[in-house]
């Protein structure tokens, strides 16, 4: 499967956006050709990652700050009443093109809300080592972090993933 | 990755490979299309070291043949010139050559 398919769901996991993960993806594969181009390409999976997963962090901080100017600006309206000032309901919609894609698949479902719920550490050193297959050193290169960091929010991941999906995943 | 996490994590693994490999055509073509404009972007990158070594290369092989092409031997060391040397009367010839140009045209005219 070609890594950029993988990349575009991890990115899509993180922002559930399909639109923002399409830029995350694009920007990533520029800037890795422009900063490492005339590396080996042998090189270039644990590079694009750690540039991707910078760019997803970027992403959440922003969107965060986003987030945040919008409740604050709701509660200066004091239009408590309008849905417009619902905190919850200001977030962006989390999925909703994947949802109705995967109608029925129950434990795709699952997984999706259950991935989108850890936190982002946690989510990019699960997807990282378990799905990517990269080992510790490589996950803690791309997450740009210590191994130890790595491997407990990897353990933890696993742990809070098998609690949410132990009814699918036994 | 602990024994008892493997199976899981392998199930994972599977769901999230048949997720991926699923993708809408739009947007894999879109995904194709940022990839080949990416690589389009790269840098042609000049590899100067093979050009200064062969540049150099050639440099030398060029001073080597202007050397060698150097006539710097005696006309001793020539057989032909030696007999040229030797042979006085042709010297002579040679160097009366204008007079025996003009005698031909005088003769002829005449």
């Amino acid at each position: 499967m070609a890594i950029e398919k993988r990349a575009f769901r991890m990115a899509e996991i993180a922002t559930g956006s399909r639109e923002d993960a399409l830029d995350l993806v694009q920007d990533a594969m520029l800037g890795l050709v422009k900063s490492y181009g005339d590396r080996d390409s042998a090189d270039w999976p644990p590079l694009f990652y750690r540039i991707l997963q910078s760019r997803i962090r970027d992403w959440y901080r922003r969107n965060r700050v986003r987030n945040r100017f919008r409740v604050w600006l709701g509660g200066l309206r004091g239009d408590d009443d309008d849905e417009r000032s619902d905190a919850i309901q200001n977030l962006p919609d989390r999925q909703p093109g994947i949802e109705r894609q995967l109608a029925g698949e129950d434990a795709m479902v699952q997984l999706q809300v259950a991935l989108q719920e850890l936190p982002l550490r946690q989510q990019q050193a699960f997807l990282l080592r378990a799905w990517e297959g990269m080992d510790v050193s490589a996950t803690a290169f791309a997450m740009g972090c210590s191994e130890g960091s790595v491997k407990t929010h990897y353990s933890r991941a696993v742990h809070r993933l098998r609690e949410q999906l132990e009814d699918h995943w036994p | 990755m602990s024994h008892d996490d493997k199976p899981f994590v392998d199930q994972v693994r599977q769901t999230l490979d048949r997720h991926a490999d699923r993708l809408d055509e739009m947007t894999a073509a879109r995904l194709a299309a940022a990839r080949r404009n990416a690589l389009d972007c790269r840098p042609r990158r000049t590899h100067w070291l093979p050009v200064a070594a062969l540049s150099a290369l050639a440099a030398s092989v060029l001073t080597v043949a202007l050397l060698l092409n150097q006539d710097v031997s005696l006309p001793g060391d020539d057989p032909e010139a030696l007999e040229l040397v030797a042979q006085s009367e042709d010297l002579e010839l040679i160097e009366d050559l204008d007079f025996y140009d003009w005698l031909d045209t005088t003769q002829a005219s005449s």
